[in-house]
């Protein structure tokens, strides 16, 4: 009897085990549901930062100031937003054409406007709040001299080299963003694995 | 179809109905809820402190036109100055984490898996964060060093943070147990008021396991905020962005 006692000390979590056979099944179950969806909150993730991939190559977007509410409604005429979304470093320096110009195709006045194609009525991408006709888009270089002399109009400094998620995401053919947002996703998705190869191979041996 | 806001806030809603489902299997139905409410709590406590000091914004693009024509902003529910949708995410990761660490090491230290449940929450962190401000979901303005637009502050913060959590988590409710060091703050504090009751933690009814565990958890908040502090204070000096104006 004794003895007996020792060995059940010794496989004190065999024991356990035995004893906890119906809760573990239940908690194999829970364990595979919510691995299982923290893998398609991965993947969303990862779908989401795929949709993400103008926002992410233009440099000033993060610290973008966000403008300021505008009364304005877009004009009826043109559906040109009064709020022009330019990514800066997409539109030349020099002024833009009259809102009221006709365009003869949306390609034309996306090219014309600045406005990446398709992108419509609050889309996520950087703004001015300029409502004036002609709207002179400072170069991104620019910009940056501009910032550390008006500290009060925006963010200090731009983050640099290895900092800059548009370094990133410019490199590879303009889909340095994707790709890393595809590898790590895969390394969790592997890490998430794990556990549930771990989980079944121990609902299997039961 | 955008990844904005309300994309964010109605997937992360949809998932965590999900997790709540697989938590209560895997947990049990009240360890469950205490761990989902202490999650949200915990990291309510971090999100707010961190607002408050500035390091991070929530509401800047969402009282502006960015998401000016959504209701609220963006966010529907909103917890002070924290989104709901933040916290539940937190605690989708939390609960991914702490399962992730306990599976694959079930007979390891605390320790050690509190830390591999670090680990996992950071690598979580790390695919989240730059979708996260890149769509302006929030903003991070620390003074820090980046990378890839997160600071690494932050990625210090969400180890430290799940760390505590688990390791707070797994020594009231899971394996029970009274480290020495706590016994005695909690003999001072907690169990004069309210749990009035000297018995060792694994002896305490439900009521008062959660009591404690509340307790535990404040003082993770404590250690957390001592952990950090070093870490911004360094970052703070030597820098690769600035702070955003207060004038902004």
């Amino acid at each position: 009897m004794a003895n007996k006692r020792i060995e059940l000390e010794q496989y004190k979590h065999y024991v356990d085990l035995l004893e906890e056979e119906p809760n573990r099944k239940t908690w194999r179950r829970g364990v595979l549901i919510s691995l299982i969806t923290a893998m398609v909150l991965v993947l969303a993730m990862l779908v989401m930062g795929m949709l993400s991939n103008s926002l992410a190559i233009n440099p000033s977007n993060i610290l973008q100031k966000p403008p300021a509410k505008s009364t304005s409604t877009p004009s009826q005429d043109t559906a040109v937003p009064s709020t022009n979304q330019i990514p800066t470093n997409q539109v030349p320096t020099n002024q833009l054409p009259n809102q009221s110009k006709a365009y003869n195709s949306p390609l034309a006045m996306s090219k014309a406007l600045g406005v990446p194609l398709g992108a419509d009525d609050g889309a996520l991408i950087a703004q001015t709040t300029s409502t004036q006709p002609t709207v002179t888009v400072p170069s991104q270089t620019s910009q940056a001299t501009t910032s550390n002399t008006k500290k009060s109009t925006g963010p200090g400094t731009q983050t640099k080299g290895v900092g800059n998620l548009s370094n990133l995401a410019s490199g590879a053919s303009g889909r340095g963003f994707q790709i890393s947002l595809l590898i790590l996703s895969l390394c969790i998705l592997v890490l998430l694995y794990l556990p549930i190869r771990k989980a079944r191979l121990e609902g299997k041996s039961k | 179809m955008k990844a904005n806001v309300i994309v964010f806030e109605a997937i992360t809603f949809i998932l965590f109905i999900a997790f709540y489902i697989g938590g209560r299997k895997a947990f049990g139905k009240s360890r469950n809820r205490a761990f989902l409410v202490g999650a949200i709590l915990f990291s309510l406590a971090i999100e707010t402190l961190t607002v408050l000091i500035g390091g991070k914004n929530y509401y800047w693009y969402s009282i502006n036109s960015y998401y000016k024509h959504y209701p609220l902003g963006g966010y529907i529910i909103w917890l002070g100055l924290v989104p709901l949708a933040a916290t539940l995410l937190w605690a989708m990761v939390a609960a991914t984490s702490y399962l992730t660490a306990f599976t694959l090491m079930p007979r390891a230290k605390l320790w050690a898996r509190s830390a591999l449940a670090g680990g996992v929450a950071v690598v979580f962190q790390a695919l989240i964060e730059p979708v996260a401000v890149t769509n302006h979901w929030w903003t991070w303005n620390l003074k820090s060093f980046y990378f890839l637009d997160v600071p690494l502050v932050a990625l210090f913060g969400g180890f430290g943070a799940m760390f505590l959590f688990t390791y707070a988590f797994q020594t009231t409710l899971v394996n029970i147990s009274d480290p020495g060091w706590l016994k005695k703050v909690e003999d001072a504090t907690v169990r004069r008021w309210p749990v009035k009751s000297n018995k060792i933690a694994k002896n305490l009814n439900w009521t008062e396991q959660l009591e404690i565990f509340t307790f535990r958890l404040i003082v993770a908040f404590a250690i957390f905020a001592a952990y950090m502090a070093p870490f911004i204070a360094i970052f703070w000096a030597v820098t690769n962005r600035g702070q955003i104006k207060s004038t902004w």
